[in-house]
């Protein structure tokens, strides 16, 4: 992509230039307290008041400069190196898993739009294990850069829409935008959102001791007055480095992305998604908003355009940005709107709704190698069978013939061209989970559900599941729900209701943990969502009975205001 | 004076024809690296097909002549030389390869397999690839074909016999095809 590098590097070295002036004048302004406090303090207690000013002259400020200049110099050396690493961390984003579909799919756009820019970063993605709809970038000097998107919106946006996301990060990344942001919430941000976060705590915890204990209460007292000093003094500063950040650079990412995929389009209504759902706010610290496509906060001065606003703001409003775009792709917002919204009415009715029964699934009786009859055995059952073998005899359950050509009523495995897909499976061999079931005793199979990796018992239709990956399986809408289980949950969520309080603690599960084999406990999986499950008290694995995983996505998808 | 004056005139051309030399150097390279770019992508692309048709052999049993099509119009790919050739090459293979596909659409089977179905996953990807890095290639042509026809840097141009570079084009009937409304 043809943008002139010479260009991206003047604007780098300008912004760093102007952010290498914010924080001498913080330096010199906490040299000039400092040393005029210093200069006091002598003054009154050793010289007694007899000579010269308290104040500082013209040698003392020329000091407190040049302090400032070494100081500046060391701290904007220091983010300069790290930055990037360290805000990612106050951002909590992880690595992408790559068992997962989704975090591979959205690895595998980050890829695609890389190309597209000609191959010249090398670009990281990660992921930030939250339900907030949003997407964020950043970079160093030598082209390393992150794009990060939410769980959230893996789950919500589309593949058109989330390459979109990506190429506007990605045109960040190369238009320079994301090494200023970076630099620029690493030289403040983290202190002032480290602060924050410890006021919000101390304000939070601090009470209790408070009244417990009225000695300490000076001592905090002076500590939350030191926290709200630092926060107030570096989100100040911070302000100063938001002004030289213009929003504009919000638009000019978007022309460069839609120039990287050529689809304004997805674009729009990507952010239209992005605009009607929770972007973070309360959970993103405000100082890292400039990171985002979309401000975390929904600010009242971000959809104005008057001259403070174009000053303060970070992000341009909404539907300026959605209307350009539109405009490219000779539209109108209205029909955008219109799109994104039957798109989703559409999507809902194609959700896969598992069959009401089992009933009408064939069976078979085997015989094992004892020579007596088991069963009956669905497909999915006989797959994990260790002594099923093509040579093993069978014959339908209900009495059908097993291979109507043939028209005999028993035969072996292999006549039986509907168990052809166990041996298949067998073959591959990746199905079979390491797992065990525990009420069952039989092997677990691996299963992809909504994306995610999970263990499912085919006989007890139990379900083993990593815990952290939980919020993925809530977020995302790939299965739809039916009646039984509707009514199910309803009923389960009411019963719940009604024993909160007796089975408010958990009790020892009758099994132990397959993954760990450490001991189990039963109890609600959250006390907004009373389904009792199994969950391993020292590992993060979490066992479903049937249908109980089912149950808690319904009530935690009917139960979602935000979305 | 007169002499300062067609001095300083002089020294300016030379300038002038300076800063030229270099922006053609600077673009000329940049297409050729963008080019370098479609060409990993396509070769990545080559790669992918023999296992692609491997796995689908055992299926297809009763489709040999789009298997057939597939392999050819590869070799056929990788054996052409020139933007041009190459282009219709790549044209080629793309078709094939989508009639592959919509045959495939009728063997459950072979839709369900896993190799295909990774494979078929990392072929979607490596052709959005493709079509990226001819974005960017088509963008640095562009700017180099301006470049080229525009005054004075058009007469360097013809001093050094620089020649404008061919656009990537999908020669596609599908995309290209005007839609006919009929009432």
């Amino acid at each position: 992509m043809p943008l002139t590098y010479t260009e991206i590097e003047q604007n780098k070295n300008t912004q760093i230039l102007i952010f290498f002036l914010v924080v001498v004048l913080f330096y010199f302004f906490t040299a000039l307290i400092v040393g005029s406090l210093v200069k006091g303090f002598f003054h009154l207690y050793v010289m007694e008041g007899r000579a010269g000013s308290p104040l500082l002259g013209l040698p003392g400020l020329i000091v407190s400069l040049m302090i400032a200049l070494v100081a500046a110099a060391i701290h904007i050396g220091h983010s300069m190196r790290n930055a990037m690493a360290r805000v990612r961390i106050n951002l909590g984003a992880d690595d992408i898993d790559p068992e997962d579909n989704y975090h591979r799919l959205f690895a595998t756009i980050v890829d695609e739009v890389n190309v597209a820019t000609g191959g010249r970063y090398k670009i990281t993605p990660v992921i930030i294990p939250s339900v907030a709809l949003n997407a964020f970038s950043m970079a160093d000097r030598k082209g390393n850069a992150l794009v990060g998107a939410t769980e959230g919106l893996l789950a919500k946006l589309n593949r058109q829409q989330l390459q979109a996301v990506v190429a506007h990060e990605v045109a960040h990344v190369a238009t320079g935008d994301s090494f200023q942001t970076t630099i620029g919430c690493s030289l403040f941000g983290i202190f002032a959102a480290t602060a924050h976060a410890a006021l919000h705590g101390a304000r939070a915890g601090g009470r209790v001791r408070w009244t417990r204990r009225g000695k300490g209460a000076g001592a905090i007292v002076v500590f939350l007055f030191l926290l709200f000093l630092v926060l107030s003094v570096t989100q100040f500063f911070y302000g100063l480095i938001r002004f030289s950040l213009s929003r504009d650079r919000e638009l000019r990412a978007d022309a460069v992305a839609v120039r990287l995929t050529r689809d304004p389009i997805s674009l729009s209504e990507a952010l239209y998604k992005i605009s009607r759902g929770w972007r973070g706010f309360g959970q993103i610290d405000k100082n890292f908003s400039t990171l985002f496509i979309l401000n975390p906060a929904k600010e009242a001065r971000d959809e104005r355009e008057g001259f403070m606003d174009n000053l303060f703001s970070t992000h341009p409003p909404i539907r300026k940005r959605m209307k350009i775009l539109a405009e490219m792709a000779h539209t109108d917002v209205a029909h955008i709107v219109h799109d994104v919204v039957s798109k989703a009415r559409r999507e809902e009715m194609a959700r896969e709704i598992p069959p009401e029964t089992e009933a009408d699934q064939p069976k078979w009786m085997l015989r094992d190698d004892g020579q007596n009859w088991k069963g009956p055995f669905t497909i999915s059952q006989a797959m994990v069978l260790g002594w099923l073998t093509p040579a093993t005899w069978v014959k339908r359950f209900g009495g059908q013939a097993i291979n109507e050509t043939l028209g005999q009523a028993l035969g072996q495995a292999r006549d039986e061209p509907l168990l052809t897909p166990v041996f298949d499976s067998k073959l591959g061999g990746a199905n079979i989970s390491k797992f065990t079931c525990p009420t069952c005793n039989q092997k677990l199979v691996d299963e992809d559900y909504e994306g995610v990796p999970i263990h499912r018992c085919v006989f007890c239709d139990g379900t083993l599941v990593d815990r952290r990956k939980m919020t993925r399986i809530s977020l995302r809408t790939e299965k739809g729900f039916n009646e039984r289980l509707a009514r199910l949950a309803d009923l389960t969520q009411k019963n719940g209701e009604a024993r909160r309080n007796d089975r408010a603690k958990p009790e020892p599960s009758p099994f132990n943990c397959p993954n760990c084999d450490h001991e189990m406990r039963r109890g609600f999986y959250t006390y907004q969502y009373l389904v009792e499950v199994d969950k391993c008290v020292r590992c993060t694995m979490v066992w479903f009975d049937k249908d109980e995983l089912e149950i808690i996505q319904y009530l935690i998808e009917h139960s979602d205001s935000t979305a | 004076m007169i002499a300062i004056i067609i001095l300083v005139i002089l020294g300016a051309i030379v300038v002038a024809f300076i800063g030229v030399f270099n922006r053609f150097a600077h673009l000329r390279n940049e297409v050729k690296n963008a080019w370098a770019g479609i060409e990993v992508q396509l070769r990545r692309r080559h790669d992918l097909i023999p296992n692609l048709v491997e796995t689908a052999k055992g299926y297809l049993k009763h489709e040999q002549t789009t298997l057939e099509n597939v392999i050819k119009a590869r070799q056929q790919a990788i054996d052409v030389s020139g933007i041009k050739d190459k282009m219709q090459a790549e044209n080629m293979l793309t078709q094939s390869l989508r009639s592959l596909f919509a045959v495939a659409e009728n063997y459950p089977n072979l839709k369900a397999d896993k190799t295909m179905m990774s494979l078929q996953d990392e072929l979607t990807s490596t052709e959005n690839k493709v079509s990226f890095s001819r974005n960017n290639y088509n963008d640095w042509v562009t700017k180099l074909n301006r470049y080229i026809d525009s005054f004075p840097p058009n007469i360097v141009a013809n001093f050094f016999h620089y020649e404008k570079a061919d656009l990537f084009e999908i020669e596609d009937a599908a995309v290209r095809e005007v839609p006919k409304v009929k009432f």
